[in-house]
């Protein structure tokens, strides 16, 4: 089979090269975790192709230890020489550094399962991506717009293994677009509108029906209005809590920040963080998200609650933070670097009962908005404090409708606070992918907020 | 040059900054000079050659408060029948390189400029903000947000109280016109960030920013 030209390397062609330094490994204890990605990508702007790439990486880990000193090394081949030489200089490293402040107990050998593969979506030619957008172009060009924004497909490969005698291997494939229509520019400004999907099987994304949705919102998106500052009704699109969760990850569903006091659920767990209507948890063996069952150090990916009706339950652990916690590792180490925070990568957040088209009616007046645009949640961490500003879609509502768009606003929110005044939650859940970190999946409904934060807006004139 | 022609659209968006207004638009005071240089010793920024085989040089962006230049490549700067001044770059062997940028420097202020003791001493009421912890700007880069650590109060010309965490707003060209001082070389220094993103997929750029400190009139300032 071939992804783009790339062929699958399969179980016995990640493991075996291993096989020598693991069975007889020359330190305490050795660890191996290889990632291997084929596929690629079309990134476009106004209807045209800019960029079109297809890519193979293979990146070995090694994680040797002597007593309690670690060290990791990399490699991008896969001779047994090159893993031998990889184990070199993890082992140098570790004989060069000062014991583990935590360290915990190898992941004990277990079946993990496969995972699954698409075999249309692993060999998903850069023809066929190019065929779609330009159908999608020609779509956007007959409304007077154009589309920019980028659609990838891409097979994963995933292997772990350990002197324990650990060997698991497994595969995942997606695909993902993301795409923004664009009107005629008005001075600075240019209409605009956005839509998203990402999916297992190439299959499932229809490039057609996510390019209509931009080019809807963007028709509705021409000469919009200034919004003073104030706290509004405010309905986000499910990207717009994507977003926002994965600035929590960052910031507090991670071990190391909650275990240092850095997280806004440190010393807190148990307690009323937010409100009832929000419940959040990390599952990777939930099919809605994009998963693998194990973790960077072959640990099985858990179930964790990490919010659950406002109440703080838990954060994502690896062995180290673990064996710091006193607990077990919750499956979730994204690297074998010790210094790497574990963080949730498989978000769900509970639906409501309202139906996605009813939402707006459940506001009288108040903001519709269909993403953010550079959320920065490190302003104070404690609270979830975040900024960020709107983009590609928002609309004032009244009465449940579209009365017109909004120039793009910035809004300066704890998100807790939002949390504890979701009015509404959709019935539907969409599936988003995130900005920063490729592989973590959120699977949320929209929202709506009440006493949304609004600090700023975008100028109608910038001179 | 690539945000403006639309090709970071996917992700960090276009560029108020547009061709037309090369040369004329006032970006900021008489007293703001910025220039791009990725030869500069020591700097994040700076390196030998970028990925298209081009020496980065000094070019200058903004010029006596007017804007006036690009960061550009060799594919961008064709479209405007100009030579590249050698921003472009790849994070790594697996990527298209893209115009990231260099070093993206202040000028320190010229004859007469004040040390920052000085600068202070001649504010009567203000603000002194240390310490960069957030950062936020809009998809055409006009409305942004910043957060520091730390401000002091200056009153009277001299430094007081304390804050932690506050935070300041603004438009980008309604910010940089009201700049009325810049300290001198003596108080200039380059800073720098390893991890500038751009790029679908996402790219992580060290670059840098050389600046001496400068006032700003009647900024907005609130507490995180």
């Amino acid at each position: 089979m071939a992804a783009g030209g790339f062929t699958r390397l399969g179980r016995d062609r990640l493991l075996s090269p291993l096989e020598t330094l693991l069975k007889d490994p020359p330190a305490d204890r050795v660890e191996a975790f290889l990632v291997r990605r084929t596929g690629g990508y079309a990134r476009c702007a106004r209807s045209r192709i800019h960029q079109s790439a297809e890519e193979s990486r293979l990146v070995v880990s090694i994680r040797a230890a002597e007593g309690r000193r670690v060290g990791v090394a990399s490699t991008n081949r896969l001779t047994p020489e090159a893993v031998q030489n990889a184990l070199e200089s993890a082992l140098q490293a570790a004989r060069a550094s000062p014991e583990a402040g935590h360290l915990g107990p190898l992941a004990e050998p277990w079946e993990a399962p496969e995972g699954y593969l698409d075999e249309e979506t692993a060999s998903f030619p850069p023809a066929a991506r190019a065929e779609a957008l330009s159908r999608a172009f020609e779509a956007a060009g007959r409304r007077g717009q154009t589309l920019a924004g980028v659609f990838s497909t891409w097979l994963e490969e995933r292997a772990a293994a350990n002197s324990a005698g650990l060997r698991a291997y497994a595969t995942r494939t997606s695909a993902e677009a993301s795409l923004i229509a664009e009107g005629r520019r008005e001075g600075h400004y240019t209409p605009s509108g956005y839509a998203h999907g990402i999916c297992r099987r190439v299959g499932d994304l229809d490039i057609a029906v996510l390019s209509e949705r931009a080019v809807k919102k963007c028709a509705l998106s021409v000469s919009p209005r200034i919004l003073p500052p104030g706290r509004y009704v405010a309905l986000w699109e499910p990207p717009c809590v994507a977003e926002v969760l994965e600035w929590l990850c960052f910031t507090g569903l991670g071990a190391q920040a909650h275990l240092d006091g850095r997280g806004f659920m440190s010393g807190r767990i148990g307690q009323k963080v937010t409100g009832e209507g929000f419940s959040l948890w990390d599952d990777a063996a939930d099919p809605e998200g994009l998963s693998f069952p194990f973790d960077a150090e072959g640990n099985p990916k858990r179930r964790i609650d990490l919010i659950e009706r406002g109440v703080a339950r838990g954060v994502a652990l690896d062995s180290a933070q673990g064996a710091r916690a006193g607990a077990p590792s919750t499956g979730h180490a994204g690297s074998l670097n010790l210094a790497a925070e574990p963080l949730p990568r498989h978000l769900f957040v509970a639906s409501g009962d309202a139906p996605m088209e009813d939402l707006s009616s459940r506001m009288e007046r108040g903001i519709w908005i269909t993403r953010f645009h550079y959320v920065n949640g490190y302003l104070h961490p404690p609270t979830a404090l975040m900024t960020g500003m709107t983009r590609d879609g928002t609309f004032w509502v009244e009465d449940g409708r579209i009365q017109h768009p909004l120039c793009n606003l910035r809004f300066t929110q704890g998100m807790l606070e939002a949390f504890s005044r979701i009015r509404a939650a959709s019935r539907e859940r969409q599936r988003v992918g995130a900005t920063w970190d490729a592989g973590v999946t959120c699977v949320v409904p929209a929202l709506l907020i009440d006493d949304f934060r609004i600090t700023g807006a975008m100028p109608k004139a910038d001179a | 040059l690539d945000r403006v022609f639309g090709d970071e659209i996917s992700l960090a968006g276009g560029s108020f900054l547009t061709t037309d207004r090369r040369g004329r638009f006032r970006y900021g005071s008489d007293l703001i000079h910025i220039y791009a240089d990725g030869t500069l010793p020591g700097a994040l920024g700076s390196y030998g050659y970028d990925d298209e085989g081009v020496r980065p040089r000094r070019a200058p962006v903004v010029e006596n408060g007017v804007f006036v230049g690009y960061m550009t490549s060799r594919e961008a700067a064709a479209q405007l029948g100009e030579e590249s001044n050698g921003c472009m770059r790849a994070d790594s062997w697996l990527h298209l390189p893209l115009i990231r940028m260099v070093n993206i420097n202040l000028e320190p202020g010229g004859r007469g400029a004040p040390t920052l003791e000085e600068l202070v001493a001649d504010t009567r009421r203000g603000l002194y903000l240390e310490t960069n912890k957030s950062w936020s700007i809009d998809d055409q880069r006009l409305h942004f947000q910043f957060g520091c650590e730390l401000a002091r109060e200056i009153r009277n010309g001299r430094l007081g109280a304390v804050y932690k965490n506050p935070i300041y707003s603004g438009v980008t060209p309604e910010f940089w016109k009201s700049c009325d001082a810049v300290c001198n070389a003596s108080e200039w220094k380059m800073w720098g960030l390893p991890n500038c993103g751009k790029g679908v997929p996402p790219q992580i750029a060290h670059v840098g920013h050389g600046a001496a400190p400068a006032r700003f009139r009647g900024v907005r300032v609130r507490s995180g």
